[in-house]
Parts: structure tokens; sequence; C-alpha cells
């Protein structure tokens, strides 16, 4: 009887560690995921911006295009 | 006889006078647009300014058809450059003959050939100034843009030598009573480096890629298409055409 009580008390202690264990990683990739998210929505918010700022200027489609994904990639570069 | 002479020697003169063909080096300034300053595009506007420095065209070209092509600077980053030739309104390289354009556009927008007419739209202007020892005339028209935000329209100046008595120029430009030695295009100046005529071997003009021709028009609509961002989003592989 006591045979079966460990290995059901270790069995369940083990999988409550486990569960643990893995819903603060979640936790924490989901604020990764957050934060992650947020700056990609910075860096296209600044694509729009610059690409934007060029066509207002004259910019032709093409190189506002440019001007913009180029934005993007320093953003995303992290300057 | 002495009328026959005179002939003869008109003759040589002029075969002597003749320009069957040359090479041409430019190289490109940019200014700023005031419309940048304290913007979010200052910074890369003035890297693309500082690195066209690096930029060389040329321009090889016979009596009916020329090629105009960038070399980038020996030891730079084909990424250093690129912004910069974009702002200089170069998208690859010119075949051109006197009416129209052929030039492979960049590859994100797929395998296409782009024709352009050679614009016709010059004001001569009585205006001369010396470039590089020829005597150059002044000559005016207007470059139009179109996008989502309005129309815009900027001056463009060409120097042109009648001199060199070929219809051609820099970035596809063209069609005036000689070689453009100087080109403006809004705060773009295309300006001429090296001179070379009657090169003892024929340059090699070479021809476009096979791909589709499609017009400005069709052009246009696959930028606006959004076609960009489907191949960027696939992943942007470095090209193999030349830019």
């Amino acid at each position: 009887m006591k045979k079966v009580l460990f290995t059901v008390f270790t069995i369940v202690g083990f999988s409550a560690f486990g569960f643990a264990n893995n819903q603060g990683q979640a936790c924490v990739l989901d604020n990764k995921l957050k934060e992650t998210l947020a700056f990609l929505g910075s860096c296209e918010e600044r694509q729009g911006i610059a690409t934007n700022l060029c066509k207002e200027m004259g910019c032709s489609d093409f190189e506002a295009y440019f001007y913009g994904a180029a934005e993007w990639g320093r953003c995303m570069g992290g300057n | 006889m002495k009328f026959v002479k005179l002939i003869l020697f008109l003759l040589c003169l002029n075969s002597f006078s003749q320009i069957k063909n040359g090479r041409i080096e430019y190289g490109v300034t940019i200014e700023m647009i005031d419309g940048f300053r304290g913007t979010i595009l200052e910074k890369p506007y003035t890297e693309s300014m500082n690195n066209a420095r690096y930029l060389n065209f040329t321009l090889l070209f016979d009596k009916d058809n020329a090629f105009f092509s960038c070399d980038d600077g020996l030891g730079t980053i084909n990424d250093d450059v690129f912004m910069s030739k974009v702002t200089a309104g170069y998208m690859n390289e010119i075949y051109q003959n006197k009416d129209f354009s052929l030039s492979a556009v960049h590859p994100i927008y797929g395998q296409y050939v782009l024709k352009k007419e050679i614009s016709k739209d010059w004001e001569l202007v009585n205006e001369t100034k010396e470039i590089e020892g020829f005597l150059c005339y002044k000559a005016t028209s207007t470059k139009i843009v179109i996008n989502d935000k309005g129309t815009f329209r900027f001056p463009i100046i060409a120097w042109y030598c009648p001199k060199i008595p070929v219809s051609f120029g820099p970035n596809g430009y063209g069609n005036l009573p000689g070689l453009i030695l100087e080109l403006q295009v809004r705060n773009v100046v295309y300006g001429v480096k090296k001179i070379d005529l009657n090169l003892k071997k024929t340059p090699l003009l070479g021809k476009p890629k096979d791909y589709t021709i499609i017009t400005e028009e069709e052009f246009d609509k696959i930028v606006k298409s959004g076609k960009v961002e489907e191949n960027f989003k696939r992943g942007f592989v470095k090209p193999v055409d030349k830019f």
C-alpha cells in the first residue's frame, strides 16, 4: 500500500512540478512574444512613416518603397 | 580641279570630325531635400548622398545605340551604395536607341524588361557653359511623379554638346542634338568625368535580358499591386541580376 501511495504521490509531484515549470516558461515566452510583436509593430510603423514622408516629398513609389524598407531594416537592427 | 580638291578636303575633314562611338564616364551628386531635414529620413538620405561619390556610371555608344551602366566603387559593399542608386533614379543597365530604352526592372518586381519612350519634350534654351572643354547648350524639361499623395513636377536641366552629335545621355535620357554631358533631375546631378571618343575597339553594347517587355504603365501597376510585399515576405534572395 505504501509503495502504491509513494508511486502515486511521486507521479503527481513530478507532474505538478513539470506543469508549473512549463507555465512559467510559457509566461516568459508569452512576454517575449509580446515584446517582439510590439517591436515588429514599431518597426512597421517607422516603415510606414518613412514611406509616406518620402511620397509626400515627391518620391516615386519605387523610391519610397525602398526608403521604407531601409527604415524597417534599420529598426530591426536596433538603430 | 580646285573644286574637286576642295570636295576631297571637305570629305576628309568630315570623316575626321565624325564621331563613330565613345565611352563616357559620369559621376553623380545628390543634394538634400529640404523636407527631409529633421525627419526620420534625414540620416538615411544623408548616407545616400555621401555614398553617391562611390558610384561611377559608364555610357558606351555608337551612332545608333547606347548602353548605360553603373560600376560600384572599388571596395564598396553593394548595400552601401544601393540606396544611392535608388535615389539617383538608376534601376538597372539601360539599353537605348533613338526612340526608346530597355532596362530590366529590379528583380523584386519579377523578370521584366521595362520599355520607356525617350522624352521628346525638351525646351532648348539659349544658354551655354563649357564642360570638359566642350561648349554645351542648355535644355529643360519636367519630370512628373504621380503617387498616392499627389502629382509632383520637378525640373530637368540637361547640358548637351552639339560637337558630339549623338542623341544619348545618362540614365536613359537623350533626344537632344548632342550628347548630354550634365543632367540634373530635381536634386540629382549626373556630371561627366571622362570622355573617350572614337575608340580603337568598337564598344560591345550587348542586349537586354530576354524577359517579358512591359510599359511604364504596366510597371507602375506592378509596383502599386503590392507584389513587392509578397516577394519580400517570401524572403529576399540576393538578386542574380546586377543592380
